[in-house]
C-alpha cells in the first residue's frame, strides 16, 4: 500500500511538472488585429496614396480611406507618420530562428533561394492565415537545380543533381513535389573568369526553364557574373538572383532584359562585404544599433582575405543604374546569412547599397515591397491594398527624404497585430 | 513462473543501491545539463531555435546515462562476482536486466525534467503539453537500445574499461547523428553514417514531436529502432551465453 502511494506520489509529481512547462500562448481571436490606424502617409508599395486612414479587421486590410472611417474599432491614432507594407527580402536562406529575426528588422516575408524543403512544408501554412506569429511569412525554391558537386551540393543539404537536358521535367517535378513555390537554377557559364563549381550546360538550363514555365512556375537564376547572366536571360529565366561585378552590364544584356521582362536581385550589400566591407560598421556605428551577438557574428565573418580591385565596386552600383534606367525591375534581397550577412539586418543594408546606385527613394521602397510580391505572386504580401495581409510599418513622418528611419521603426504590424 | 513481487523487490534495491552512491548519480545527471546550458543555450552558435537545441540535448542526455549505468554497474558486478553470485541465485536473471533498467529510466525522467525546466525557464522554449507529454515518452522509451549497447558493453569489459569505451561510443555517435550541431550543417558523408546510428533514428522521432525532423517517414525511425533492439538482444544473449561456459 505505501508503495503504491509513493508511485501515485511520484507520477504526479511528475505530471505537475510537466503540466507546468511552459506553453505557447494560445493565438487570438479576433479583436486584437483589427483596428483603424490614421492620419498616416500611406506607401502602397508603388506610389503614395492620397488615403490616411488604413482599416484592419483580423489581419486583413480591409479598406483604405481618404477620412476617418466610423466603424467600432480600436482606433490608433498617428501624427502623420509614414506607413509601408513590412518589407520583403527577396534572398535568404532560412533555418533556425532566421524568420523570428527578419521580423526585428521588420522583414515581414522571406524568399528562400535554398534551403530544407522540410522547412518550407512547415511555414506554408502560416503565409495565408493571420493568427498571431513571431515570425516572418516564407516562400521558397526548396531544392534547387545544379550540376554534380555544383555551387550548392556543399552545404549539407543533398541535392540531386542535373546531368541531362533531358531529365529537366522531371527535375521540376520533383522539386515542385516537394513544395518548392518556384525553380531555382545555378549556372555559370563555360568560360567564366573566377574560379568556380562544376555548371549545368547551356542545354540543361535552356531545358530546365522551358520545364519551369510548362509547369507555369517561376524560374530564376543564380549567375555570378557578365557571360553566365547573358546566358541566363537568352535561356529565358525570369529572374536573375545575384548581380555581377567583373564588368559593367552591357547594352546588350540591358536590352535583354529590359524586352524579355527578367528582374534582378542585385544583393549588392553581399557583394559590399566581399568587395569593401565597410558598410556594415559605418551604419551601425552612424544608426548606434547594437546587433545580437549571432547576428553580429555573422556579419564578422568575411569571404577570405581576396583583394578585388576597387573598380569592382563601380561595376556592381553601375550595373544596377543602368538597369533601373532601363526599366529593368530590381529586387531588395540580401543573401543572408552568408559571410558579412545578417537576417534582416542586411536588407536594411541593400536598401542603402540601392540608394548609393542611384534609385530614388519611392524605388528603393518598392524593391522591398511591391517588386518582389509581383515578381514571385505572392497572393497577400508586399502591398497596403484591400485583400492583402496587415505586415505593415510604422515609419518616422521624414521617411518621404529620409531611409535611414527604416532602421527605427515605430511600430511593426505582423498580421494586424502589432509587435 | 513470473512473480512480480520479486522484479519489483530487485528494482526497488537496485534504486536503492544508486541512490547511496551519490558520486556516481550526481554528476551522470549534472553532465547532460551543464551540456545543454553551454552549448545549448548560452553559446549557441549554430543558430537553431530554443526548440530545437533542447530536443537535441535532452537525446544526447538522455541516452547516455542508460549507456553508462548498464556499462558500468554490470562491468563492476562481473568483476566483483556478484553477477556470479546472481546467476546462481533463484532470482530470474531478467529480473536483474529489468530492475537495472528501471534504474536507467528514473535516471533518464529526472534528467529529462530537469532540462525540460531549464529550457523552459532559460531557453524560452514553448510547446503544447502534449508535445511536452509525448516528448517525455518517446524520449524515455527510446533509451531501450543504448541500455543495451551499455549492456553489451558490461558484458565484454572489464569495470576499469567500460566508462572509457562508453565514452568513445557515446560522444561520437551523439556528434555524428547531430546532437551537438543540426545535422543539416554537417557534411554529406555524415548524414549516411547518421542513417546507421540508433541516436540518429532516436534525435529524428523526438524531433517529429516538435515537427523538426528531416522529414523521412516515423515508421522508417521506428523500424530501425525495433532492428537495433532486436539485433543487440540477440548479440547481447549469445555474449552471455558464451560467459556461461
Amino acid at each position: 500500500m505505501k508503495k503504491i502511494l509513493l508511485l501515485i506520489a511520484v507520477v504526479s509529481a511528475v505530471l505537475a511538472i510537466v503540466l507546468s512547462l511552459p506553453t505557447p500562448k494560445p493565438a487570438d481571436v479576433g479583436s486584437d488585429n483589427s483596428f483603424v490606424v490614421g492620419p498616416v502617409n500611406i506607401f502602397d508599395g508603388e506610389k503614395w496614396r492620397d488615403e490616411k486612414f488604413v482599416v484592419v479587421h483580423e489581419g486583413w486590410i480591409t479598406e483604405l480611406s481618404v477620412q476617418r472611417p466610423d466603424l467600432d474599432l480600436p482606433y490608433r491614432e498617428t501624427q502623420g507618420q509614414v506607413l509601408i507594407p513590412g518589407l520583403i527580402d527577396a534572398h535568404v536562406h532560412v533555418w533556425g530562428d532566421a524568420l523570428a529575426q527578419s521580423l526585428d528588422f521588420g522583414v515581414t516575408t522571406v524568399i528562400d533561394m535554398f534551403g530544407d524543403p522540410n522547412f518550407l512544408q512547415q511555414h506554408k501554412a502560416a503565409r495565408a492565415e493571420t493568427q498571431q506569429a513571431k515570425h516572418a511569412d516564407i516562400f521558397g525554391a526548396g531544392l534547387l537545380v545544379t550540376a554534380p558537386n555544383g555551387h550548392g551540393t556543399q552545404y549539407g543539404i543533398s541535392v540531386p543533381t542535373l546531368s541531362a537536358p533531358s531529365a529537366a521535367p522531371e527535375a521540376v517535378a520533383e522539386r515542385l513535389d516537394s513544395g518548392s513555390d518556384f525553380i531555382k537554377i545555378v549556372y555559370t557559364h563555360a568560360d567564366a573568369v573566377y574560379q568556380h563549381a562544376p555548371s549545368i550546360s547551356y542545354a540543361e538550363l535552356e531545358a530546365t526553364i522551358k520545364a519551369a514555365h510548362q509547369a507555369q512556375q517561376v524560374a530564376v537564376v543564380h549567375v555570378a557574373d557578365h557571360a553566365s547572366a547573358v546566358d541566363a536571360v537568352k535561356a529565358g529565366a525570369d529572374g536573375l538572383v545575384h548581380s555581377f561585378f567583373d564588368r559593367p552590364a552591357s547594352d546588350e544584356l540591358v536590352q535583354l532584359m529590359r524586352s524579355n521582362g527578367t528582374f534582378i536581385i542585385p544583393t549588392m550589400a553581399l557583394y559590399e562585404g566581399m568587395l569593401r566591407g565597410e558598410l556594415n560598421e559605418t551604419l551601425l556605428t552612424a544608426e548606434n544599433i547594437k546587433l545580437p551577438a549571432s547576428a553580429q557574428a555573422s556579419l564578422n565573418q568575411s569571404f577570405g582575405n581576396t583583394q578585388f580591385p576597387t573598380h569592382f565596386y563601380d561595376n556592381l552600383l553601375l550595373t544596377t543604374e543602368r538597369l533601373y534606367q532601363a526599366g529593368v525591375p530590381i529586387l531588395a534581397g540580401s543573401d543572408a546569412p552568408n559571410p558579412s550577412t545578417a537576417h534582416g539586418w542586411s536588407l536594411l543594408v541593400e536598401l542603402e547599397m540601392l540608394q548609393r546606385a542611384g534609385l530614388p527613394l519611392e524605388a528603393v521602397l518598392h524593391a522591398a515591397t511591391a517588386a518582389p510580391a509581383q515578381a514571385f505572386a505572392l497572393p497577400h504580401q508586399g502591398r497596403i491594398a484591400e485583400g492583402m495581409k496587415a505586415d505593415l510599418l510604422l515609419l518616422d513622418a521624414d521617411t518621404t527624404t529620409n531611409l535611414r528611419a527604416l532602421f527605427h521603426p515605430q511600430a511593426v504590424w505582423k498580421n494586424g497585430f502589432q509587435l | 513462473m513470473f512473480n512480480a513481487n520479486l522484479y519489483a523487490k530487485e528494482a526497488g534495491y537496485d534504486l536503492l543501491s544508486l541512490w547511496r552512491t551519490p558520486a556516481f548519480f550526481l554528476p551522470a545527471i549534472l553532465f547532460p545539463v551543464t551540456f545543454y546550458i553551454f552549448f545549448g543555450i548560452v553559446f549557441n552558435f549554430s543558430s537553431g531555435s530554443g526548440q530545437y537545441m533542447l530536443v537535441s540535448y535532452a537525446c544526447f542526455g538522455m541516452m547516455g546515462p542508460a549507456m553508462f549505468n548498464y556499462a558500468t554497474a554490470v562491468a563492476s558486478d562481473r568483476a566483483h562476482g556478484w553477477l556470479t553470485l546472481k546467476r546462481v541465485a533463484p532470482m530470474p536473471l531478467s529480473a536483474y536486466v529489468a530492475a537495472k533498467y528501471f534504474s536507467s529510466l528514473v535516471f533518464a525522467l529526472c534528467i529529462a525534467l530537469i532540462l525540460f525546466v531549464t529550457g523552459g525557464v532559460f531557453a524560452g522554449v514553448e510547446l503544447y503539453t502534449w508535445q511536452w507529454l509525448t516528448l517525455l515518452l518517446v524520449l524515455l522509451i527510446g533509451t531501450l537500445p543504448f541500455a543495451l549497447i551499455g549492456l553489451l558493453l558490461g558484458l565484454c569489459l572489464s569495470d576499469k574499461g567500460a566508462p572509457a569505451v562508453v565514452n568513445l561510443v557515446y560522444l561520437p555517435m551523439a556528434f555524428l547523428s547531430g546532437l551537438w550541431v543540426p545535422i543539416q550543417f554537417l557534411p554529406e558523408t555524415v548524414q549516411y553514417i547518421a542513417y546507421g546510428l540508433p541516436a540518429y533514428h532516436y534525435a529524428q522521432l523526438a524531433h517529429a514531436v516538435i515537427g523538426t525532423s528531416q522529414g523521412h517517414s516515423i515508421w522508417l525511425h521506428l523500424a530501425a529502432l525495433v532492428g537495433f533492439t532486436l539485433l543487440l538482444t540477440a548479440i547481447v544473449r549469445w555474449r552471455y551465453q558464451r560467459l556461461s561456459h
